[in-house]
Formats: C-alpha cells, structure tokens, sequence
C-alpha cells in the first residue's frame, strides 16, 4: 500500500492524465529517453532522485524493501515542509500553487469529485474492502487495458480515474489503520508484473507528461512567426541546454511541416534572403560601434556598483540631456552655422578673453548669435541653387522643437506607463522589501552601508507603525495644517521677491547700458545680473531644505516632493520672469540687435551657473566632508542630493532650450558644459559623498523629472517662442529677419512666393487648410479630447475590474482554505485515532494522517512531486 | 544552391527574412559570422580545433538576451576564471562556485551563492557553473531581459528550500541577507516577525501563509525599479 500512497502521491497527474497511453509512450520514449538525463542534471530534484532510485529497484527486483524505503523519501520531505509551515496564522498546504491567474483550473475541477470520494464515505469503504485482492485484481485489468486503451479518450480516462482515486483513497484509509500490512502489501504489489509494468508506466507518465506539455509548447512556437519564437525561446525561463533543445525541436517540426518541397530557391526569394543577410549583418556592424560609441560605460559602471541605481539615474538622466543637446548641435550648425559660414566676411573686432564669460564683444560678430546671420540668400555655385537664411532658420529651430517635443513626449509616457501603471493604493511598503536589494552594487562596502541603511529603515518603518495607530488630536492637527500653510506661504513669498528683485535688478542694467562708460565696465556690470540669480538659485534651496526640518512630514516621500515643487516653482519664476523682462522690456527697447543681446544674456547666465555649480561641488561637498570628517564628526560624510542636481540640470536646459533661437550654437556651450559637469560630479562623488540614506525611487523620479522637463520647462519654452516669432518684431538692422514685421511673416511670404508654382500647390494648400487654419486646430482638439475621454472611460472600467478581480482572488483563497479545513476537519473525526497510537505514529516516520491531507492538497492543488526546476518550468 | 528549411510560398516575409537569417545549421555556417566580427571567428576558430565544436554565439545570442558584444566579454571573463590548461576546452569544463564567486560582480552580493545554485546546473548542487549556465546568468541579469523572466529567477533566487514558495523561513533568510547578519543591523526576533507578517500581508493575495510565484509577480510589478535594480553588468 505504501506503494500505491506514494504513487498517487509522486504523480497525481497520473489519475487525471493519459496514463494509458504507455504504449505509445514507449515508442516515444525510445526515442526519448535521451531527455531524461539531461533533466536530472538540472538539479538533484526530488522527482529525479524518486525516479533514478525506483528504476534501481526496478532493477534489483529481489530486494524489494529498497522500494517502499526509498520511494517514500519525497513524501517524507514533503510532510517536513508542511509541518514547518504549520505554524500560526498560515496553512499547512505549503505548496506550489501556481496559477497566475487565478483561473478556475480545468485539472482541478476535474479531480475534486473523486477527492472528495476520499471521505464521502459509503464508496470508499467498498472500495477499501475491495483493495487487498481486488486492487490487484483492477491493476491487472488495467495493464490488461492498456494497449487499447491508447485510441480510447475521455471517457476511459475518467473511468480510470475514478478507480485510481477511490483506490489510492483507500490506501490512505487502509494507511492510517494498519502500516505493517501496507508494507507487506507494497510487497505483495510489488512482485506482480503488473505492478512493475506500473512502476515503469509512473515513470514514463511523468515523461510522457512532461513531454505532452513539451509538445505543445513546441507546436505553439511552431505556428509563431520566427521574430515571435525567438522572443518566445528567450522568454522561457529554463537552462540554455533545453532551450536549444526547444529550439531544435520547433525547427525540425517546421522542416517537417514545409516539407522537401522547400529547397528549391527562385531568384526573388534568393534574392530577397541576400538583402536580408546584408541587412542583418549591417546591423550587426552597427550594433557593434554604437556599442563603442556609448558614452561613459565604465564610468557608469563603476558608479552603479559603488552608489546604486539611485545616484546613477543622475547620471543617466546627465547624458540624456547630453545626447539631446548633441542633436541639437549638429542639426543647427550643419543647416544653420554651416552656410552662414560660407557666406560670411572677416571678424574685426578685438578678443580680450573676459568675452568668455559675458559673452559679447568679439562674439558679437560671431555665429554664436542670431544677429550675425544674413537675410539674404546665400549661392556660392554657379548654377541657380540656392540657399534662403530666412527659411532655414526658422525651419531648423522649428523642426528641431517639434522633434523635441515628440521624443519627450514619448519617453514620457514610456516612462509612465512603465512606472506608474501599477500604482495601487493597496499596496504597502512592506512587501518592496522584496524586491529592494539592488543587485547593481558590487563595491563591498557599499554592500556593508547599503545593509546597516536597509536595517535601520526597516526598524524606523516598524516603529512608525506602531505610532502611527496613535491618532493625533485635533489640535494637534490643525497646528500641522497651519505649519504647513506658514511654510508654503513662507515659501512663496521668498520666490516672488527673488523674481522681483530679479526684475529691477535686469531694469536697472538695462539703463545701466545706456550709460557712458566705458566698454569694460559695461561689460563687467552686465556680470552682475547673472551671478545674482545663480546665487539665489544655490542659496533659495538650501532655505528650502530648512523649512523641510520645521515641518513634520508623515512619509518622507511628501517631504521630497514638496521640496522639489518648491524649487521648481523658484526656478521657473525666475526664468519665467527673465523672459519677461525680454520679450517686453529689450525687445521694445529699440536697442540695436535686441536678439542678440538677449542671447548675450542667456549665454552669461549658462556660463554663471555652469561656475557655480563646481563652487557648489567644491563647497557642498568637498568642504562639506572635510568639515564633517575633520571637525564636526556628527554632521559626517555629504549624501549626494539627486533631487537638487537634477533640478540644476533642468534649470540649464530650459535656459539653453530658449537660447537656441537667439544663439543658435548655444547647444555647443551645454555640451561642453555638461561634459564638464558630469567628470567633476564624478569625482566629487567618489571622493567626497555615501550614497542616499533614504529609498530613492529611482524610476519613478526619472519619470517625475521627465514630466518636469517636458512641463514648465518645455512647454514654458515653446510659448516664449510663439510669443518671439508671432508677436514681435525683429531689429531692423541684423539678423535673418530684418525688415519684416514679424518672424512668421518670412514663412507667409514664403507661402506666397510658392503660389506662383504650379508643381507645389500642395505645400500652398496644405499651409492654408492645415497650419494656418483655426478650424482644423479646432477639429484635431475636439478629436483628441475625445479620444482621451474615451480612454478615460476605459481606464477607469479597468480599475473596477482590477477591484473586483482582486476581490475575487481573496474570496477564492478564502474558498479554497474553507474547503481544506472542512476536509481535514471531517479526516481527522473519521480517523481519531487512540492516543497511544497517535504518539507511535508521530514517532514513526510513516504518518499517514499528515499524509492524508497531504493527498487532498495534492489532488486539489498542482503536484509538489516536481521538484524546483520542473515546477518552474510549467510556469 | 542552398538548401533553406521553411522555404515556401505561404510562408510570410517576416518569418521567411527571419528563416534567412543566419544559425549554425551545415549550410548556412558560412554566413554565420555577420557583420564582420572577425573577432568572433578568431576565436572561434581555436575553440572548434580544440573543443572539436564550434563554439554557437548566434545560437547563444538567439536563446538569450545577450548581444554578441556581451557574449564575448563573458567568454572572456570565463577564461580567465579557467586554469591555462582548461582553457583549450571551455565548453566542457565547470567553474567552482568559489570560483564563480570571485567575480567582482558577485563578490560582495548577499545572494551570491543562491545565484550560483539556482543557475548552476551541475548534477551534485555544489553551484558549480558551465560557461552556459554563466551565459544564462549574465542573460537574465542583462539589461534586455524582460521583467517576468527578471522575476521569476528572482524569487527562485529568494526561495532559500527550493519548494517553489516563499515561505515563513525563506522570507527571514531574505531579511537577514538584506540588512546583514552583523548583530547591530539585524532584526530582533520581534521585530523580525512583525516585519514577515506585514510582508505577508501585503503580498499573500490568497492568504495561504506563503507568497508563490505569482504573487511574487504582482508585487514585483508594483515596484518598477525592479527591473534596473536587477541587473548584473560584466
């Protein structure tokens, strides 16, 4: 009886499967088997040991006490699990149950009838009477049936599997009343051939199970398109051995499937496979130098291994920008600087070096600035092509924008749709800790930091939680409530002076200009604009981070946003202001090139800013540590602030974001800068900073600076454009657009010019119906509103559905575990057995009472026979 | 003429450009080493003499996630975890775990040794690795590794028995490898505990006393930074 215990039990898909296919399992198996010792060497699995050490016993049929001792050692293991995770508050099916879903399971709807024959009673007792003789009696039958039984379906299938149930039921039955029969019955079982031929058939069931499920898979991969499988072989999370495996295996059935026809080859397909080699193999090709031309992997490397992915996604988030601007760059000096430079005359004007900061003087006349480009068209061939500045200009900067806002658009919703899709207020801190070990730090002692940070934050996050109950009084709240208001009052207020400083101060400079003095001091005075707003934005945040200590945030995460909300709001004021000060003030001062003095500027404040942020390097972090590790050992090495950095980067990216219009290569001065920026950072931060304390979000702050990137900054960007090419009016003497009374009009003019030509009616029709039209605007808006509606109305349908289902997911566990008490329940008031021989039986190492329940679960749930590998492998 | 399996005229073009690509099978090998990676062939072509088989990098690039650039940078780390005379045949020999081990890479990881057992596929569980199991490691911890298969090694990695579920134990063990097994950052037993309950139940979807696999999932997919946090650069 063991036997047949350990039978149902090593293989319960035996009961529901195709048992009775053995002999056509037989003939695969010849050619099978050889697949077998390649899945035990995957691991020394519980099934492979079972099966290497039944067929030794298969073999050494004259000691058949090898069979019961060996073959129960897997469910010795197994009650081993169980009654460890007997323990309070969890249940004692500690097995796989793996159904991702949580669908209804055809297997599983299938068996429960005869599982619960196991305790119904009246056709269990028949069938355990009949078990001693009568079990063999049906075991015979059943090898009797088996050649035929191959063509047979379902309903054999079932039958059988009603016999297999009631009879390993009663093995249990049978089990729990007396053990030394079962063994002398394993015995007597044993020595029948039918018996063996079952011993055989178990195992190869098992294969033949393995295989079905093998063959399916091949079949589904078979109908894939090749991209598909390949994807599909990738995805599959086994050993290389057996994917190739897979995979030759799919590849065959194909051949077989095409059949010899194949291998006649026209031209066209002939030809058509040669493309696809030379294209294959260009890609390779590419593939390998802009494997070389990726920038700083090492660097990165290194930095990811020492400080995680958190500090990385500064810089990450660095050379993206880098990337964006060195677009920027070659787009405009190669249709924009390239043919000014071609057409240009001699520079006269003197350089003394202090150009370098303000930014004017000899660079004046430069193609740094838009003043410097011509409105003429430039022909340098003799034929008639020729090139229109006008056209060029606003074209480049307008294509280069409108791709801009594509790629940021798209990273942005990339990005939220990667990060904040599962957002659910369900779910806790608790469970992140399993997936919070970063596996990207390598440095030993980051390991040692990254562990005595993890642990402290887990106990604050323990005790937090049992503060947390506490309820604040209603006093106690409202003095929170009013902190909070004074703060972001506080808070605003210090950014609308700064803006209003910053807006008599720029007043002021521009009558300072119109002064007589002499160049150089004009020059230095115009220093002063620039260093003041670069000081407010090093010195403001650092206010701000103050207010973060009087306020006393619940979760760390609302401190962090409302300081970068903060400094976001103090940044993009004082920028927002400045354009302002432009647009209104310079560009109706009817100064001589009001553009380029706006790019002077803009160029001054990226140059200022690119200083202080090495003095804020040196001093933030440099000093900072040798102050914390020399005199003040409490304050203790810098952390490296990312949110601060990140916001600096964005903060010169919309600036050189609107110099783009008035200093075309202002996209070169960020390259270099950031280029710069990045080295310095780097080693500041290897030798002066640990990395944040605190959790850092990594992916969704990305995603948050993205936004910010693309949101103010962008955004506030383009309508400063719009506003400088539709609404103002050019400088009368230089630039491309001299002489006309705004920007647009060179595209209209344009237009008008195109109308003559009858080849190009399309671009007229398309400028007039598309571009210059309202109604079209209008229309594409409703559109899209309604699109969004729609999708709206969508997502909202899925959150309900995601409740419910999530609803579902808790009743059906509550259901299952319902069940399996109830069965348990009703075991244990059948069996209750006598004291005395409960004790023997816990002493023994046969247990059929735990074993019985654990029957149930293995007939409810999946079959824990398959040891790791397999199991993980059906997923 | 050149013999191409699958062939035909119901064939669709993508699969068919697909068929056309270049693998290893008899008639296509010369084609094999694209793009003009003469490294590869180098190398190749020592390993084939001595090892009396080609070496398949297609073959490795289809069935991982790895590009050939990686695929060679892991060959060459491996040698060099080989002695000078296993080196001839790379293909057959096993690296000691205590080997694998001194890899920068996994030298200071917590998890090292589960990553070697759950990935080895050696016969007597000692984590010992072929360079396909090194390959197979490299590819679920690349950058191109999709997210389930991210996660489902894992919790493989995070299942401490091998049962299939994270239980009681595991998640313990799993603690003690995230804050240390020094004395002052581990957790109390107290602590511990409510910690693993919390866990528990958070994640415990179907309330069985343990998380399984799927529920792995579902909260990996709540925690993006997973995938970048998850990742092993050689």
């Amino acid at each position: 009886m063991t036997y047949h215990y350990n039978e149902a039990f090593e293989n319960p898909d035996y009961h529901y499967s195709e048992t009775l296919e053995i002999d056509r399992s037989r003939e695969r198996n010849s050619s099978f088997h050889q697949k077998l010792p390649e899945s035990s060497l995957d691991d020394d699995s519980l099934y492979d040991s079972y099966e290497g050490r039944s067929g030794r016993g298969q073999r050494n049929q004259d000691y058949p006490m090898a069979i019961p001792m060996a073959s129960m050692q897997p469910g010795f293991q197994y009650s081993h699990s169980a009654s460890r995770s007997a323990g309070p508050n969890t249940n004692p099916y500690g097995n796989p149950h793996i159904n991702p879903s949580f669908e209804y399971e055809p297997e599983l709807a299938y068996t429960s009838p005869s599982t619960f024959h196991a305790v119904d009673g009246p056709y269990v007792r028949r069938s355990s009477d009949v078990s001693d003789g009568g079990n063999l009696n049906a075991e015979g039958e059943c090898s009797s049936e088996l050649p035929a039984s191959s063509s047979q379906v379902a309903a054999s299938d079932q039958k059988m599997v009603f016999v297999n149930f009631s009879r390993s039921s009663a093995s249990i039955e049978e089990g729990s009343f007396s053990q030394r029969y079962n063994r002398r019955q394993a015995d007597l079982v044993y020595r029948m051939p039918s018996s063996l031929l079952r011993l055989d058939s178990n195992a190869e069931t098992y294969n033949e199970d393995k295989y079905k499920q093998e063959e399916k898979l091949i079949k589904n991969l078979a109908s894939m398109s090749s991209r598909e499988r390949v994807k599909a072989i990738q995805k599959t999370p086994k050993t290389m051995k057996e994917k190739r495996d897979i995979r030759n295996k799919v590849l065959m059935e194909k051949t077989k499937k095409s059949g010899s026809s194949s291998t006649q080859i026209n031209c066209c397909t002939h030809c058509l496979y040669k493309t696809a080699l030379s294209y294959r193999r260009f890609k390779n090709g590419l593939s390998e130098y802009l494997h070389l031309l990726q920038l700083w992997q090492k660097t990165l490397k290194v930095i990811r291994g020492k400080f995680g992915t958190s500090v990385l996604s500064y810089f990450v988030f660095l050379k993206w920008l880098l990337t964006f601007n060195i677009f920027s760059f070659l787009v405009n000096f190669s249709f924009i600087t390239i043919p000014q430079l071609i057409a240009s005359g001699p520079n006269n004007l003197s350089f003394n070096g202090l150009e370098l900061l303000t930014g004017a003087g000899y660079f004046k006349k430069t193609v740094l600035y838009y003043g410097f480009y011509t409105n003429s068209t430039i022909t340098k061939t003799e034929n008639n092509s020729s090139y229109n500045m006008q056209l060029a200009y606003i074209f480049t900067i307008g294509i280069y924008f409108i791709i801009c806002f594509f790629s940021l658009v798209y990273s942005m919703a990339k990005s939220f749709c990667k990060n904040f899709i599962n957002l659910q207020t369900y779910s806790g801190s608790a469970a992140k800790l399993l997936c919070i070990w970063d596996f990207n730090i390598t440095n030993e002692k980051a390991v040692k930091l990254k562990q005595s940070n993890l642990s402290t934050q887990i106990k604050e996050s323990l005790s937090e939680v049992t503060l947390e109950v506490l309820n604040l009084s209603l006093k106690q709240k409202i003095a929170r409530i009013a902190i909070h208001l004074v703060v972001w009052v506080a808070s605003l207020g210090i950014a609308a002076a700064c803006c209003a400083g910053v807006y008599f101060l720029s007043r002021n400079e521009l009558q300072l200009l119109e002064g007589n003095k002499s160049e150089l001091e004009n020059e230095a005075a115009t220093l002063v604009l620039p260093i003041v707003v670069s000081l407010l934005n090093l010195l403001i945040p650092f206010c701000f981070a103050l207010f973060g200590l009087i306020e006393k945030f619940q979760y760390p995460r609302h401190q962090l946003y409302t300081t970068i909300i903060r400094n976001v709001c103090l940044k993009i004021s004082i920028i927002g202001i400045l354009c302002y000060y432009w647009l209104n003030d310079v560009a109706t001062s009817e100064k001589e090139c009001w553009e380029s003095l706006v790019g002077q500027e803009i160029y001054r404040l990226i140059v200022i800013d690119f200083i202080f942020c090495l003095l804020g390097s040196f001093f933030g972090e440099f000093v900072r540590r040798i102050i914390g590790t020399k005199c003040c050992k409490k304050l203790g090495v810098p952390e490296f602030d990312i949110a601060r950095n990140v916001l600096d980067l964005i903060y010169t990216q919309t600036l050189a974001w609107i110099g783009i219009f008035f200093a075309p290569l202002m996209p070169a001065m960020q390259i270099i800068s950031f280029f710069i920026i990045f080295y310095v950072k780097k080693v500041s931060l290897m030798r002066n900073c640990q990395p944040p304390r605190k959790v850092w979000r990594a992916s969704q702050m990305t995603t948050l600076f993205i936004f910010l990137l693309f949101f103010p900054s962008f955004t506030g960007v383009l309508s400063v454009m719009a506003v400088t090419i539709w609404r103002l009016t050019p400088s009368k003497q230089c630039g491309p657009f001299q002489g006309l009374t705004s920007i647009i009009h060179a595209v209209s003019g344009w237009i008008h010019i195109l109308d003559s030509y009858s080849s190009s009616k399309w671009v007229v029709w398309i400028y007039r119906n598309l571009i210059g039209s309202v109604h079209f605007f209008f229309i594409l808006t409703v559109i899209v509103l309604i699109i969004t509606y729609l999708y709206w109305q969508i997502i909202e349908g899925r959150k309900i559905m995601v409740r419910l289902l999530h609803e579902q997911i808790i009743n059906e566990g509550k259901d299952k575990m319902f069940l399996l008490n109830k069965l348990r329940a009703l075991q244990t008031s059948k069996l209750d057995p006598p004291k005395g021989e409960l004790q023997e039986r816990s002493s023994s190492s046969y247990q059929p009472s735990r074993q019985a329940a654990l029957q149930m679960t293995t007939s409810l749930e999946r079959p824990f026979e398959r040891n790791g590998r397999d199991f993980y492998a059906e997923v | 003429a050149i013999a191409l399996p699958g062939l035909q005229a119901g064939v669709p073009l993508a699969s068919l450009l697909w068929q056309a690509l270049p693998r290893p099978s008899s008639a296509l090998r010369r084609w094999d080493p694209g793009g003009g990676v003469r490294a590869v062939l180098a190398l190749r072509a020592p390993l084939s003499r001595a090892a009396g088989i080609t070496f398949p990098f297609s073959l490795s690039q289809e069935l991982t996630f790895l590009t050939k650039q990686e695929i060679l940078l892991a060959h060459k780390r491996f040698r060099e975890l080989l002695s000078k005379e296993e080196r001839e045949s790379i293909l057959q020999k096993r690296v000691p775990k205590s080997k694998i081990l001194t890899l920068p890479e996994l030298k200071a990881n917590p998890f090292r040794d589960r990553i070697c057992r759950v990935f080895s596929t050696s016969e007597d569980g000692d984590g010992s690795m072929s360079f396909e199991d090194f390959l197979d490691m490299l590819s679920v911890f690349s950058d191109s590794a999709t997210s389930e298969i991210k996660s489902h090694y894992a919790f493989r990695i995070f299942d401490f028995d091998d049962d299939g579920t994270l239980d009681r134990k595991d998640l313990e063990k799993l603690v003690n490898c995230l804050t240390g097994e020094g004395d002052e950052t581990r957790l109390s037993e107290s602590e511990m505990d409510q910690l693993i309950q919390n866990i528990l139940e958070e994640s415990d979807i179907d309330k069985d006393g343990t998380i399984n696999l799927s529920e792995f999932q579902h909260v990996i997919s709540r925690s993006p930074d997973f995938a970048s946090s998850f990742k092993i650069v050689l």
